[in-house]
């Protein structure tokens, strides 16, 4: 049991850094890590800091090895920007604490988990210390490998890269089985239908109204034989990302805030406030709300980009359906009878056009169409032919 | 108002920014009416302390009667509120207090004791139901002077939103434009020449297929300074509604308000702007305001000139033309 056993079904990436980590004289002091989403970048950026915390290079038993991995180890700070993007205040703090002196561990190391949503100016600030980093500091940057160019070039530059790939469902089953405790038929259902997706699979395998939202939407395609039927998907799409979003939110929100009530007293008003500090912790909320705020938007929107992505599944498998490809992985394989019937009503160019509509929303929701106006068009454009 | 009355504290409480304001203009407007001699006297709370109200409470030589606001309760330091407190229990003061409060966690033992000492509360918190806000709009036309329609009421919360010193702006004009009594057909006269409105009137006009009209009212618009986005939202709210409308078929506008979660008057309007429109049309209307929404927001490289391509191929969609 070492460190890397959680990192899903990336024996390459992990025999890099695995070697990095026990030749600490040729150490890289700034990495990138890429790789679709739900690969687990961040699952492996921690892995890595362990191993480099961990006198025998990740035996994943020893303190540093856990606290590491339970995000607890002084040295070792892990930032998940919240908020839809990144600023230059929060990014000189970091910078200021990656050239702090380590306090008992081998490295200061810091990792942020959404370099592509720093701004052009946080950006500029960590790539200050990237140029000349502090001789004990390392940076790990996570990024989706969608859109490389999020992350600046000149950061980008002077980063190693790691690139993750989709991990097979046989991975992802395993992981589940063995870390989560979850039943292997269970497990295999949901890694099969997660898309190389390991929180995704999780999340499927332990939550019954995430199955069943993945049921509506996969329900949908064969459902589009009127205009109504078209604005209702649309509904349907919105309310589900947005039900999502609120009941993580209540959960993220709510540990939160008693966090807050920990540290200022209910109400604002505990002991030990001084002079001013009745108004220092309204400061804080007012700061934790705005936060909560955003990161509310950014789930719905992951909500329904997820939604998207499984919708997209279906119109990819009629094709490959339609292809005959006997070999080819079916994005939702539990739904192969679904997908014959569709496929007999959609010609493989009605398949393409379809696939392509869903994607151009996704661009579309990116641009910051209203969702509404983004997804109406979409599913309008999915209708079946001569409805 | 009786000489009672000008004696005694008000506390204006609730979350509701304008109703507080709203509250305290009230008491003082009623207390002046009372005695046209009244000095009255305004202080926030944050920032102030004893000696301030000490010295206000003081100032009774000449005065016959006095109104002291105290804006803002729950800004009062500690030693600030005490003395509130007290002023308000003592009553020895020939004066009126009207303190206000936006009902949080602090400075509450303030209104508690206000409360207890007897004053008179206003209820200020923020309106959050649909019907409450109705009624605040008849209360608005009522207090200018004025009646309204049900439906006038539901066309102006549906035409300005839900800020309430917008709507009450609005009812007060209306009252005074209408002569008194507000119908339907004042609210839509009346938005037809603001800027809130007239990207509703662009996609009125586009919808209905009146060409030469929907350029004319897109540029009046854009001359006005109206955002490209709320006219390209404009648009794509107007499809949607007839598309809907359109889609569960004809009936009674009353059936179909329910059926759509709309209001009778909107379903009515709406059915008169999808009239001539087929299915194909709008499933062809619903792309061009999808792509007009993105082309404002940076997209195209002119955003009037992407509207205004928007509303031709719209009533060109409708005419069973090219899109
Ligand atoms: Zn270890």
């Amino acid at each position: 049991m070492s460190v890397w056993t959680d990192v899903v079904g990336q024996t390459e990436a992990v025999d890099v850094l695995a070697e990095a980590a026990h030749d600490p004289a040729s150490m890289t002091h700034a990495w990138l890590f890429t790789g679709p989403p739900g690969s687990g970048r961040s699952v492996a950026a921690r892995a890595f800091a362990a191993a480099l915390q961990c006198e025998q290079g990740g035996c994943g038993q020893c303190r540093a090895c856990h606290t590491t991995l339970a995000g607890t180890h002084a040295d070792v700070t892990v930032v998940a920007p919240e908020g839809l993007s990144f600023g230059v205040n929060d990014t000189r703090e970091l910078v200021r604490t990656g050239s702090r002196k380590a306090s008992g561990g081998r490295w200061q190391i810091v990792i942020i988990e959404d370099a592509d949503r720093l701004t052009e100016r946080a950006a500029n600030a960590l790539l200050k210390a990237i140029e000349e980093p502090p001789p004990r500091g390392v940076f790990l940057l996570c990024a989706p490998s969608l859109h490389p160019d999020d992350v600046p070039i000149t950061i980008r530059s002077r980063c190693r890269a790691v690139s993750l790939t989709t991990p097979s469902p046989a991975a992802i089953a395993e992981v589940l089985v063995r870390r989560d405790g979850i039943d292997p038929a269970m497990a295999a259902w949901a890694s099969s239908a997660a898309q190389g997706h390991v929180g995704r699979a999780r999340h499927l395998a332990r939550d019954e109204s995430a199955r069943l939202t993945r049921k509506a939407v996969l329900d949908i395609p064969a459902s589009l034989t009127s205009l109504a039927a078209c604005l209702a998907a649309a509904d349907e799409l919105i309310l589900s990302a947005e039900e999502e979003a609120k009941s993580r939110s209540a959960v993220l929100d709510s540990a939160e805030t008693q966090d807050w009530q920990l540290a200022y007293g209910a109400g604002g008003q505990g002991p030990g406030l001084g002079r001013g500090g009745a108004r220092g912790a309204a400061g804080a909320m007012k700061e934790l709300e705005r936060r909560q705020k955003s990161r509310a938007t950014r789930l719905n929107r992951d909500a329904l980009d997820r939604s998207l992505v499984d919708l997209a599944g279906c119109y990819r498998d009629v094709l490959v359906v339609r292809a005959r490809a006997a070999d080819a992985q079916l994005a939702h394989p539990d739904r192969r009878a679904d997908t014959a019937r569709l496929a007999g009503s959609l010609e493989p160019g009605a398949a393409l056009t379809r696939l392509e509509a869903v994607l151009a929303c996704r661009e579309a929701l990116e641009l910051n169409v209203k969702p509404r106006v983004a997804l109406e068009a979409m599913t309008s454009r999915l209708r079946l032919p001569n409805s | 108002m009786g000489a009672e009355q000008s004696v005694g504290a008000h506390l204006a409480l609730g979350d509701d920014e304008f109703l507080r304001a709203r509250s305290s203009a009230d008491l003082i407007a009623a207390a002046r009416t009372a005695d046209p001699s009244i000095e009255v006297q305004e202080i926030s709370a944050s920032g102030s302390d004893p000696g301030h109200l000490a010295d206000m409470l003081g100032l009774s030589l000449f005065a016959q009667s006095r109104l002291v606001l105290i804006d803002g309760a729950q800004e009062a330091t500690k030693d600030f509120a005490e003395a509130v407190a007290q002023a308000v229990e003592s009553r020895d003061h020939d004066l009126l207090l009207v303190l206000t409060h936006n009902g949080g966690a602090r400075n509450k033992a303030l209104i508690e004791r206000v409360k207890r000492a007897g004053a008179t509360i206003h209820d200020c918190a923020k309106l959050t139901r649909h019907e409450d806000r109705l009624r605040f709009i008849r209360r608005e036309a009522e207090r200018a002077g004025g009646s309204i329609s049900a439906a006038a009421t539901a066309a102006i919360l549906d035409a300005v939103g839900n800020d309430l010193r917008e709507l009450s702006a609005a009812t007060g004009q209306l009252v005074f434009d209408a002569g008194g009594q507000i119908d339907v057909e004042d609210v839509a006269r009346y938005y037809r020449g603001r800027a809130e409105i007239t990207g509703f009137s662009v996609a009125e006009r586009a919808l209905v297929g009146d060409l030469p009209a929907a350029l004319e009212a897109l540029r009046w618009a854009l001359d006005q300074g109206v955002a490209a986005v709320l006219i390209a939202d404009a648009l794509a709210d107007g499809v949607r509604t007839a598309a809907r409308v359109v889609s569960v078929g004809r009936g009674d506008p009353y059936d179909l308000a329910r059926t759509l979660g709309l209001p009778p008057w909107k379903v009515k309007r709406a059915q008169q702007q999808a009239r001539g429109w087929r299915v194909t049309a709008l499933h062809q209307a619903l792309q061009i305001v999808a792509k007009v929404n993105a082309d404002v927001k940076g997209v195209a490289a002119s955003a009037d000139y992407a509207l205004e391509s928007a509303v031709r191929h719209l009533i060109s969609a409708k005419d069973g033309g090219p899109v």
